[in-house]
């Protein structure tokens, strides 16, 4: 036998026949003599794996627990900083240390540097990239010099608009390609908040309880998203920085044109929640402004201004009720066109993009979905001058159910029809749903289930988890501590439910029935003794 | 082909430690990983822990870009075996008693003396084990622990059946050695 491949396939077969049930004995007879002295000890090693115990089942709890660990691990590492951030921090403070010409003479140098380094078409592909693709690092760094590299503020300002802009359009190309990326980062108004799903500027995003939020949340506020991308179309959200509005208010108009902008009433509520601006470039405002027909009626554009600040910026909240008495003739008043998102809802008035419109007379189109808050609509209508009066409004993208499947496993609490609560969390399980195992309260249970935008979890799939792995044995009593009896060197609890027979005593040999409990503990069903232990003789005093 | 392109497809995303991959793999991979550890060192908790630190290593690893070259599944119980082995590096053996925490036999079906044997028969190959190269040690308790046949394990590990049998068959050879040598 000097083949070792020979070998090795002649001890594959004889472990299989083995496994298969056939005694080693048996198995080593039937190969020559030479063979089955060099099998013999090797099997013998497999035959040592025998008496391994199996091992223990895994206590849901913990393996939900772990699990959460792992994911949330996972989180944090991907919040780490990369490289490319640790140098582009470095780059920063080297250019902090130096005067304004000088830190602009680097960061020409810089630019150029990255030309020469990179090459012309390596930047333009980065202009292409997306969030997750190898070169968008470059893009967005690139953004960043050309932004540092304009000296014009407005040129500044309407740079840092149309980035805005880009990354709000690249989010949209994330999610309809439903390509999974770890780190999405956009800005823009809070059009909706429905529970967990919120809507800012058109994307439907999704704010579990883990996501960090800075500052008061509410529809009409601007929001500066972290966001992840799982891949199937939604995105779920990290961290929301809210502030009053864009860090950047306006871009400086030119000139006033003869196209009136529709103004509405801002009442201006100082709030403790405001994050202090410290940009000190204007930025253009990311607000559609309607596009009315031009009109000779040159009603004064509101400007805003481009007052750089440090102080909390006043919450600019309009409200759905203009006064009544500021209702000019219609056909006297320009007519205007815009499109946006319902970000509130008060009878006849409606808050779209910040401009109170009365549909009162409109005709509303609802043939592409409901007009519901967050709903993108188009809409006609005449400046009033405090409001919109709509003629027309035609919703042109609902807002998308959003449907998150979900997994739970836990203990079934109670079961109420279709409404079961299970470790806390109320599920409904209905008629169609697929039910493996016999689902009781007090059980423990695995729940495959959607959670839909309204806050509902529809159950899909039950598992009901095996029941407690029984173990019977027999041991001496040894010690017995209220509930809590050491048997065999177990600790068992002992309760009212434990069914008793014969009245155990410690140093008594019983036999034990326990069932494993999900935390890896034991609970006695019964114990029974066995053999009373031996008393021990009293010595004899009168000796 | 369509599996393997979403199998390829999964682990990109882990690449990327995507959120619901890595929720994915962990459901995938966890017991089979915490069955593996526990038949290294018979203690359920200890292998509850190890488990939970082969998955940290896992996302470290993947996020300082050390991660697998072929097999995603060959690459986690290599993990799973470093960090078994560095348990009792850094615990020490002696120290550690195996307790196969599974409960006592039936009086009928129990003999004390021989129950105390094969206990230290086991810890002594399980000590043997430790001394194997993780992939020789992950053929073995996958094969002879876990019950895979040969086809399993090299699709696990992402090797051919050729070479798992030549790892089957070098590693128990070397556990004869050591077993010879604990004896």
């Amino acid at each position: 036998m000097s083949d070792p491949t020979r070998l090795e396939r002649l001890f594959e077969e004889a472990v299989e026949r083995i496994e298969a049930g056939e005694p080693v004995e048996q198995v080593l007879a039937s190969y020559p003599a030479d063979v089955a002295r060099e099998l013999e000890p090797l099997l013998s090693v497999v035959t040592l794996f025998d008496g391994f115990p199996e091992p223990p089942p895994r206590s849901p709890q913990r393996v939900a627990q772990g699990r959460a660990a792992f994911l949330a691990q996972a989180a944090q590492m991907q919040a780490r900083p990369s490289l490319w951030d640790h140098l582009a921090q470095s780059f920063r403070s080297l250019l902090a240390g130096l005067s304004p010409s000088w830190q602009r003479a680097a960061m020409t140098v810089a630019a150029l540097l990255v030309i020469v380094i990179l090459g012309h078409t390596t930047l333009v592909r980065a202009s292409q990239s997306l969030p997750g693709d190898p070169l968008y690092p470059l893009k967005r760094t690139w953004e960043g010099l050309t932004v540092l590299l304009t000296f014009s503020p407005e040129e500044r300002a309407s740079l840092q608009a149309e980035y805005i802009k880009r990354r709000q359009s690249e989010v949209s190309q994330v999610v309809q390609r439903r390509r999974p990326v770890d780190r999405l980062q956009w800005a823009g108004y809070i059009i909706s908040i429905q529970g967990e799903m919120w809507q800012v500027d058109g994307q439907t995003l999704r704010v579990p309880k883990s996501a960090r939020i800075v500052g008061t949340p509410a529809v009409g506020k601007w929001a500066d998203v972290v966001a992840m991308a799982p891949g199937d179309g939604t995105l779920i959200a990290r961290e929301i920085i809210i502030e009053e509005q864009p860090p950047v208010l306006s871009i400086p108009t030119p000139t006033p044109t003869a196209t009136p902008t529709p103004s509405p009433t801002h009442t201006a509520t100082p709030t403790a929640t405001a994050t202090p601006t410290p940009s000190p470039t204007p930025l253009p405002t990311s607000t559609p402004v309607p596009s009315a027909t031009p009109t000779p009626t040159a009603s004064p554009t509101p400007t805003h201004t481009a007052t750089p600040t440090a102080t909390p910026t006043p919450t600019e909240t309009p409200t759905l009720t203009p006064s009544p008495t500021a209702t000019p003739t219609i056909m006297h008043q320009p007519a205007v066109e815009f499109q946006g998102h319902i970000q509130q809802k008060d009878g006849t008035r409606w808050l779209i993009m910040n401009h109170i419109v009365d549909v009162s007379e409109a005709t509303i189109d609802e043939s592409k979905g409901s007009a519901d808050v967050g709903a993108e609509v188009w809409v006609r209508g005449y400046d009033m001058g405090e409001y919109i009066k709509a003629e027309q409004v035609v919703v042109l993208w609902a807002i998308p159910h959003m449907d998150i499947p979900e997994s739970i496993t836990g203990i079934i609490e109670s079961m109420n029809g279709d409404v079961w609560v299970v470790s806390g969390i109320t599920i409904i399980v209905p008629g169609d749903a697929q039910i493996y195992g016999t689902p009781v309260v007090g059980r423990s249970v695995t729940v495959n289930l959607i959670h839909k935008a309204d806050g509902r979890r529809i159950a899909r799939e039950v598992y009901v988890h095996p029941q407690n792995p029984i173990h019977e044995f027999t041991a001496v009593l040894m010690a017995k501590d209220g509930h809590h009896w050491t048997i065999g060197g177990y600790v068992i609890l002992v309760d009212d439910a434990t069914s008793i027979e014969g009245d155990p005593q410690v140093g008594d040999v019983v036999d034990v029935r326990v069932e494993e409990l999900p935390d890896g503990t034991y609970h006695a069903l019964s114990i029974r003794v066995r053999e009373k232990a031996t008393p021990t003789p009293t010595p004899s005093t009168s000796e | 082909m369509a599996a393997n392109n979403a199998d390829k497809h999964l682990y990109e995303r882990v690449r990327s430690l995507d959120q619901s991959a890595l929720a994915q793999i962990y459901d995938m991979y966890s017991t089979k990983i915490y069955r593996y550890i526990y038949h290294r060192v018979g203690n359920p908790d200890v292998a509850e822990d190890l488990t939970a630190l082969t998955f940290t290593k896992m996302l470290e690893a993947i996020h300082s870009g050390r991660d697998w070259h072929t097999s995603f599944s060959g690459w986690l119980y290599r993990i799973a075996h470093n960090v078994v082995v560095d348990y009792f590096r850094k615990k020490g053996r002696a120290q550690y008693v195996t307790l196969d925490t599974g409960l006592p036999l039936h009086a009928e079906d129990m003999d004390p003396f021989q129950e105390a044997a094969k206990t230290l028969q086991r810890e002594a190959l399980r000590r043997a084990i430790d001394q194997l190269t993780p992939d020789q040690a992950t053929v073995i308790v996958m094969r002879f622990l876990e019950g895979y046949s040969i086809a399993e394990v090299a699709k696990a590990m992402g090797k051919t059946e050729g070479a798992v049998k030549a790892l089957q068959f070098r590693a128990v050879e070397r556990l004869r050695h050591l077993m010879k040598d604990v004896s």
